[in-house]
Order: C-alpha cells, then structure tokens, then sequence
C-alpha cells in the first residue's frame, strides 16, 4: 500500500514538475522575446494592483489615459482616482477591467469614456487584439480572463493570446535583440517599474496612475487630413458595442458602483468634419436610456462652453488627443463639475450646432483628397460660422508664390499635384481683422 | 475541422478520455461518434452524399455475399464499382468546370474512402473478407476519423478487427502515439507549411520569375520536399492519433528518398495507394483472360521473357494511369502517370542495360557513393514528376523547365528571402529538413527512435515532449497569422 502511494506521490510529482517546466519555457521565452521596457500599460497594471483603493476609476482608450491628469484629480477630488486607459482601449478589454477593477477594491464612480473614434473600432472574435492584449499580458491569472481570451481570440489567435511569445517568436532568434531586452530588463528603472525611453523626443511621459502626459502642440488653424480618414456614420458602431453598453450599466448597477460615460474633448477641427456629431450624443443617450437605468448618464465634454474651454489647438497633440496643458485645463474643469463647483448649465452647450452658432468664427485646417485623375488635390476649410469670414489661399512651392483662391466667399480650392511647400490661408473676418495660418503640404 | 486545429485536439481529448471509462464492447461507437462529429463540422451537405455512398456499398456487399449465382455476385459488383468510381469521377471533373463548381459538393476524403469501400466490395467477391453486417462497424469503418481525410487507405480487414475489440489502455501506446503526432506536427506546420509558402509564391507567378532559373529551381526541389514533409507529417498525425485509441493504421511512408529505383520509390512512397494498385488492379488486369492471351501470343513470338514483360507493360500501364487520374482529372495528371508509367516500364523492359552500361564503364556498384547517386538519380525523378503534376497546364510546365535550363543564375539567390520566407524562416527549414533527414537515417538504419527515447528517464523524457511540443508551438506556421510588428510594445 505504500509503495503504491509512494509510486502515485512520485507520478503526480513528476506531473507537476512538467507542468511547471512547460509554463515556465513559455514565460522565458516571453521574457526574452517581448520587449516592454516602453510600455506604459505594464506600469499603469503594476501600479493598478499595487492602490491602497480607488475611489474614482477613469477608463477607456488614448482620450483617457492622455485626458485625466490623476495629479490633478487627485488633488482637487480630494480621493484616489486612477486612469485605467490603454491604447485603442476597446469597450469589451474596458468592460473587463471594469470587473477586475471593482472586484479588487471598493469603487465609489467609474467614469468611461466613449470617444467615438474609438466605439466605431470593431470588437468582433479575432479583431483588433494587439489592444486587447496589452491588458491581458499584465493582468494577474483568472478565469475571467481566460473567458475574455477565449472569446475575444477566436480559434486561430488562441496561440498568440495564450503563449505570448508566440506572436514575436522571431525575435527569439535574433541574439542582438535579445540581448538588448535582457539588459533594458535587468535595468533598475525596469525593475522598479519607472519609465525607461523618451518618447517623442523627450516630450512624452508616464506621469503615474495611469496618465500620460505630452507637451507637443498643435498651432491654431494648422489642421490637415483627407476627407476619408473623418467619415462619421453611426452605422460603424456594432451590436455587440451596445450590449456591452448596456451589460457595464447593468453590472455597475448590481454592484453598487456610480456609472458615468463621457467623452473627453477633441479638437474642434474633427468636431467640425464629422458635420453631424450631435446624433452621436443622441445614439449614447438613447442607448442608456434603453437601458432602463437612471443612475446612469452621459456627459459628452465637447459641449463644453469658450468660456471654460477656449477654442484652441494648442491643448492638443493630435487631432483628438489632449497634450499636458490641455489634460491639466480638461482635469480642472472636470473636477469644478464634479464638485459642483461649476453648473451643468454653465459648463456646457445643449447640442454642437449651438456651441458654434455661438462661438466667433475660428479657421481650424484643411481635410483633402486627391481627384481620381491625380491632377490636383482638392481641398475644403474646416471653420466654424463660415459665412462669416473671407478667405485667401496662396502657395510657396519652389520659391514661388501661386495665388489658388483670390480674397473671396466659399471654402473650397485646389493645389496642382505636383506641389509640395507651404499653403497660406488668409482669414479675414467681418470685423475687419483679418488671420494668417500655415499649413505644410 | 483540420487535423491542426484546436477544434480537433479538443474532439480527440473529449474521444479519448471518453473512449478509456466506456465498456471495451461499446468503445467503437465513442470512434463512430467522433467520426461523425468530426465529418459533420466540415460539411453537413457532403455528410449526406457520403452517408449515401456508405450505404449503398453496405447493402451491396452483403448482396455480393449473399449470393451464390457467380454471375450475379459478379453483375452485382461491377455495378457498385461503376456506380463508386462514376460518383467519384463526377465530382472531380465536375469541380474543375465552372459552372458546376458551385452545386458539386466534394464529400471529404472521398478519394480515398471510395478507394477503401472498391476495395471491401472486391475482397468480398474474393472471398477474402465477410461482409459487415452491423452498419455501425461498418461506419466506424469508413469514417474512421483520424484516416478519413487523406488516408492511410485502409482495409477492412485490418481495420475492423482492432476497431471493433475495443482497446484497453496502455500508458505506452498512448505516449508513442503522442509522440508520433507530435513528430508529424513538426514535420508538417514546422517544416513543410514555411517551404510551401515559397513553392507557391514562385508557381503561383511564373510569369514573374520565369526570369530566375534559381528560384525555379529551387522552388521545383523545395516543392518535393514540402509534399513529403506535409503527406508523411499527415499520416504520422493520423497513425499518432489513432495509436492513442490503441488502434494501427497501416504505414503509408518508408523513407521514400533513401530508393535506388523508381518502382523502389513507389514501394516506399503511399505505399497504401500503391498497395491497392497492386492488389486491386496490376494483378485483376494481368491475369485478365485478355492480358494473358496477348502476352501468350507475345511469348510464341519473342520468347517467354516477352510474355512476361508484356504482361506487366499492360498492367503497369493501366495501373499509372488510374493512378494519374485518381491524384486529378487535369492534362498534366495524366502526363505525370504516363511519366511514371514510362520511367518503371523502360526500367523494367531494359533492366539489363545498367548492368552492362557499368560493367563496360568498370563504375563499382558496390560502392555507398554508387548508392547515393542512384538515391539522388531517383530522387530527381521524382522532384521532375511532382513539378509536372503541380502546374495548372502543361505550358507552366514548359515554362518552369525552360527558365531552369535558360536563366539560372547564382545571383538568383540574393533575392531568396523575397519569396515569403525570411532568413530565420529559411534556417528553420534547413535545420528541420536536417533533422528529419538524420531521424529517417537512423530509422533507416534499423534505430527505433521512439523506443530509445521511451528508455529515457520519465522526467527528461517528457521534459523533451514539452520542449518539443513548445517548438511546434512556436515556430509552427498555424493558425492567424500575427503582424510582430504590430506588437511593438512602445507607445503603449
């Protein structure tokens, strides 16, 4: 009998021992293969589990994590607020984290953002899992987690999303490679989880709990993209989005949380080109209200007042993302709201269409597209109250300067194909002044 | 469902676990079930014309059974085959009409169980086998799951036994038929599916690389190899599979490069394929009443050595080119079998030549260098047979030979990593192909690999299965492919 349970002891032990081996060949491998020493996500997971609690949990994707200044919530909220943003945070990776989130510490609001560029992205099986993958390589073992990967993945990804050295095997090949992430890891910084390279010139950090700050600015009016990369179609959003809606509602619901959804700023520019953003806040507030819930509710921070908001560039590093000054000015405001310090009346607009009815007229840039003989580029001005003002357009190409819109009405004009330099737009308002702005081409 | 798939693994965890807690009497219905759910999840439309097929060949073969009149048993069988071998040919040349493409439905590996049922049909005319009364064994039989997509061809007789007994459990058998699958695994998604990334970059754009003689070349020889490594990786995954259940499929490769000659080759080469050729054809046709009338009339005239050689020119003819049509309906199918045809009956017919050719060129035939050559000699033949079939046209073929022999050049080979594979890639196929190349010499040799390494040590020994499990794993070509580039983790 006992040799029988000695030989069993042994057998399970052996087992064991192969089990081990076998997980831990995977997580070398990932080790040497992966290299994460920029990553943002694996230090805003590491200093996610590592809170005391969180009263205040911001979520959702870039517009998040860029928008939130947690020093400047922290200190004007009076409690521990954390930003769980990540890149491309799709709802379903948020909708996961949101239940890690409340099952590990006793959560008073979650505020999630619902940017629209980034509801549109699609959160079918097997899409979009780079985004989803940057939260799941950090978050600790769970059976939640495995359902989310084996949902999220579909049959074909489940290498990649369960043996994450899979998805970059050839590095493993590439000594130089490995050599340089063994000692970026063996680094101190690494292993006290500070941020180690400079991105963007030295402009852009991590700047703790889960904020990232970048002190790149966009001039006034210097705007440009094409006419294809700002379609807004709410048919884009998909089903499997709105139930997610509607499942955080309900899980905040059962769980005593406060649920807010929101939409951090973007440039007035985008606002502009997506011509019918009001029906986007419409879409949210009918799916909320959907939902039959009325603890729930969404503040769309575009609508935000000149008066709180000033209609500039400058607070941003991109078309939709906010920069350090404008995430300090975006979390003051904020907070003035959430504190009551500031009405709902005064802070924002009922709708876009009034907020630029109302706003001075202001050029923002050009979105364009080539025509389909190739000849020319066709451009349109992006501006709010366009009635209101006069335009003139003049290129410097090679030296010389082409006059492509005389001092007239209207928005639209074209530059030969074969032109590279700098477009001057004149503007010049009904008051008389008049505004210069460059856009390089 | 595809043999590497996860879908698959899970069917044959959930068989397997199932297969060893049910009573031995009823362990060939958790095969029949898997069988069925494995045939179901790759096309409930083609289920249907095979369960027909299926069930008309059981009610024929006990007909054929039953009967004592041997003009009806024979009546009886003709029509079965004819039947089979219409219904065959119907959906393979039907597939390659357009219009009719897209109402065919191809019943997975209807090749080779139609193969298998001809055969059952002819050994119970034979009398070499009883027919399955029990339409379940019978099923279990047909839709074997780990053969039912390419094969091994098997036979009723050697199936039915071990599949209806039921197995008992044996840690050994489990494990070498792991081991067996895994080895298959390698050979397969590590090896041949990186190579055929190459192979099918180059021949789906010959009028690109009509240019690159070295490519072409290149292309031809790594397509040989990838049919080898992809076919035998199949059959060791299914043999594997099937090993676990405790149940042997029959050998379907022996080393196919180590042959001197060509009939050597096809000895070692499907040899189920070739084996039911053999029984099922070559020899019906010469002993046919008018194949021994020709060669007897044959051997008045020339001698009793033309007897014989006409009887095996006719029966290898027809034999190459049913073997031709059955691999496809195209032209250059039918070229690759006269090919091989041509090649076995010229051997054959002078087999007298070589002899005196190096007795009078003094070449030492015992020589291994001898050896090698004939290996290679052979080899080639084969790599020229399988670019013939692997063209869509003759006039690809022409071009493939014609850019070889116009436009090699060495400095073809500085754009190699063009073709799909980067430079890891290529060293993972010259070191794989190594591998597998000194494990099929140690084969040859008479080592048994799989039982040296089942002397080892539990712990090393299944520290090797992990570490060899994690290398298909990793480098194996399966599944979505992943954009690295996309997983630059900075920025996030």
């Amino acid at each position: 009998m006992i040799v029988k349970v000695r030989k069993l002891l042994r057998k399970i032990l052996a087992i064991t021992f192969i089990i081990a081996f076998f997980i831990a060949s995977w997580f070398g491998l990932r080790y040497i293969s992966v290299d994460d020493s920029s990553s943002y996500t694996r230090l805003t997971m590491h200093e996610f589990y590592n809170q005391e609690n969180i009263d205040i949990l911001f979520m959702g994707a870039s517009h998040c994590y860029r928008g939130f200044d947690t020093n400047v919530t922290d200190e004007m909220l009076g409690c521990n607020t954390f930003n769980l943003g990540s890149s491309s945070q799709l709802l379903d990776t948020t909708y996961l984290l949101m239940r890690e989130a409340v099952e590990t510490y006793d959560i008073d609001h979650i505020y999630v953002d619902l940017s629209y560029n980034v509801s549109k992205e699609s959160i079918k099986r097997g899409e979009n899992l780079t985004s989803a993958y940057i939260i799941t390589d950090y978050m600790r073992p769970s059976l939640k987690k495995i359902a989310f990967l084996l949902n999220k993945s579909g049959e074909g990804n489940y290498s990649n999303s369960f043996l994450a050295a899979r998805r970059n095997w050839q590095n493993i090949f590439d000594l130089r490679y490995v050599y340089s992430v063994l000692m970026k890891k063996g680094s101190p910084e690494y292993l006290n989880f500070a941020y180690i390279d400079g991105i963007d010139g030295g402009k852009e950090r991590y700047a703790g709990k889960g904020f990232v700050e970048n002190d790149r600015e966009i001039a006034d009016g210097s705007f440009k993209d094409t006419f294809e990369n700002e379609t807004f179609n709410l048919d884009d959003i998909d089903e499997d989005w709105i139930t997610i809606v509607k499942k955080m509602i309900k899980y905040c619901d059962n769980h005593n949380v406060k649920l807010t959804f929101i939409s951090v700023p973007i440039s007035s520019y985008r606002l502009l080109c997506y011509k019918d953003y009001d029906s986007y806040i419409s879409f949210i507030e009918g799916i909320i209200s959907e939902s039959g819930s009325n603890k729930v509710n969404y503040i769309d921070f575009n609508l935000m007042r000149e008066k709180y908001w000033p209609d500039t560039s400058t607070y941003y590093i991109d078309y939709s993302h906010l920069n350090t000054l404008g995430a300090k000015e975006f979390s003051r405001v904020f907070c003035q709201y959430i504190n009551g310090s500031i009405s709902e009346e005064e802070l924002f607009y009922s709708s876009i269409s009034e907020k630029y009815e109302n706003t001075e007229a202001n050029f923002y840039g050009l979105e364009y597209e080539t025509s389909p003989d190739g000849k020319s580029i066709h451009c349109h001005m992006i501006a709010s109250r366009p009635n209101s003002f006069q335009s003139k357009v003049t290129f410097y190409h090679e030296g010389r300067e082409y006059v492509l819109k005389e001092l007239s009405d209207g928005l639209d004009f074209g530059i030969p194909s074969d032109f590279s330099g700098v477009c001057k737009v004149e503007i010049l308002y009904c008051n008389g002044t008049s505004k210069y702005y460059e856009i390089s081409f | 469902m595809s043999l590497i798939s996860f879908g698959f693994l899970v069917l044959v965890g959930l068989a397997l676990c199932v297969y060893y807690i049910v009573p031995m009497n009823y362990r060939w219905c958790i095969l029949l079930i898997a069988s069925l759910v494995f045939y179901v999840y790759s096309g409930r439309r083609a289920m249907i014309i095979a369960a027909i097929i299926v069930n008309f060949s059981y009610y024929m073969a006990i007909q054929i059974e039953k009967s004592t009149d041997g003009r009806k048993r024979k009546i009886v069988l003709s029509l079965s085959v004819v039947i089979l071998l219409t219904v065959l040919a119907l959906i393979k040349i039907g597939g390659r009409i357009d219009s009719l493409a897209g109402y065919l439905i191809m019943p997975m590996g209807i090749s080779y169980f139609s193969l298998s049922i001809i055969g059952y049909l002819l050994d119970i005319y034979w009398k070499k086998d009883t027919a399955e009364r029990n339409i379940g064994h019978y099923l279990t039989f047909v839709f074997y799951f780990p053969k039912i997509v390419q094969g091994p061809i098997s036979r009723h007789g050697f199936l039915k036994s071990q599949i209806i007994a039921g197995k008992r459990f044996d840690y050994n058998q489990v494990c070498f038929g792991m081991q067996l699958a895994l080895w298959g695994g390698f050979k397969k998604i590590v090896v041949a599916d990186r190579i055929n990334r190459l192979v099918s970059t180059v021949y789906s754009n010959l009028d690109i690389y009509a240019s690159h003689g070295g490519i072409l070349a290149i292309a031809m020889l790594g397509s040989a190899v990838q049919l080898y490594l992809d076919f035998s990786g199949y059959t060791d995954i299914a043999r594997g599979i099937s090993q676990m259940f405790g149940i042997e499929l029959e050998e379907n490769f022996n080393h196919p490069f180590f042959s001197r000659s060509a009939s050597e080759f096809w000895q070692r080469w499907h040899m189920t394929l070739s084996g039911w050729f053999k029984d099922y054809l070559f020899l019906p046709v010469s002993r046919s009443q008018s194949v021994k009338k020709l060669s007897k009339q044959m051997g008045l005239r020339f001698g009793p050595a033309a007897r014989k050689k006409t009887m095996m020119i006719i029966s290898t003819a027809v034999v190459w080119i049913a073997t031709g049509l059955w691999h496809g309906t195209g032209v250059n199918y039918i070229v690759w079998g006269i090919y091989w045809g041509g090649i076995i009956i010229f051997s054959e017919l002078f087999d007298f030549l070589p002899q005196r050719i190096n007795k009078w060129l003094k070449i030492n035939t015992s020589a291994p260098t001898w050896e090698l050559f004939r290996m290679i000699r052979t080899f080639m033949i084969f790599v020229l047979g399988k670019m013939i079939s692997a063209q869509k046209s003759l006039y690809d073929v022409k071009m493939v030979l014609w850019g070889i022999f116009r436009n090699i050049h060495l400095n073809d080979i500085s754009v190699i990593y063009d073709f799909g594979l980067s430079k890891i890639d290529f060293m993972i196929v010259l070191w794989g192909m190594l591998f597998v190349f000194m494990v099929s010499l140690m084969q040859e040799k008479g080592i048994s690999v799989r039982e040296s390494i089942a002397r080892w040590n539990a712990v090393p020994r299944w520290m090797f299965y992990s570490t060899a499990l994690s290398i298909v794993l990793l480098v194996g070509i399966y599944g979505a492919e992943y954009d690295t580039s996309s997983f630059a983790y900075q920025f996030f």
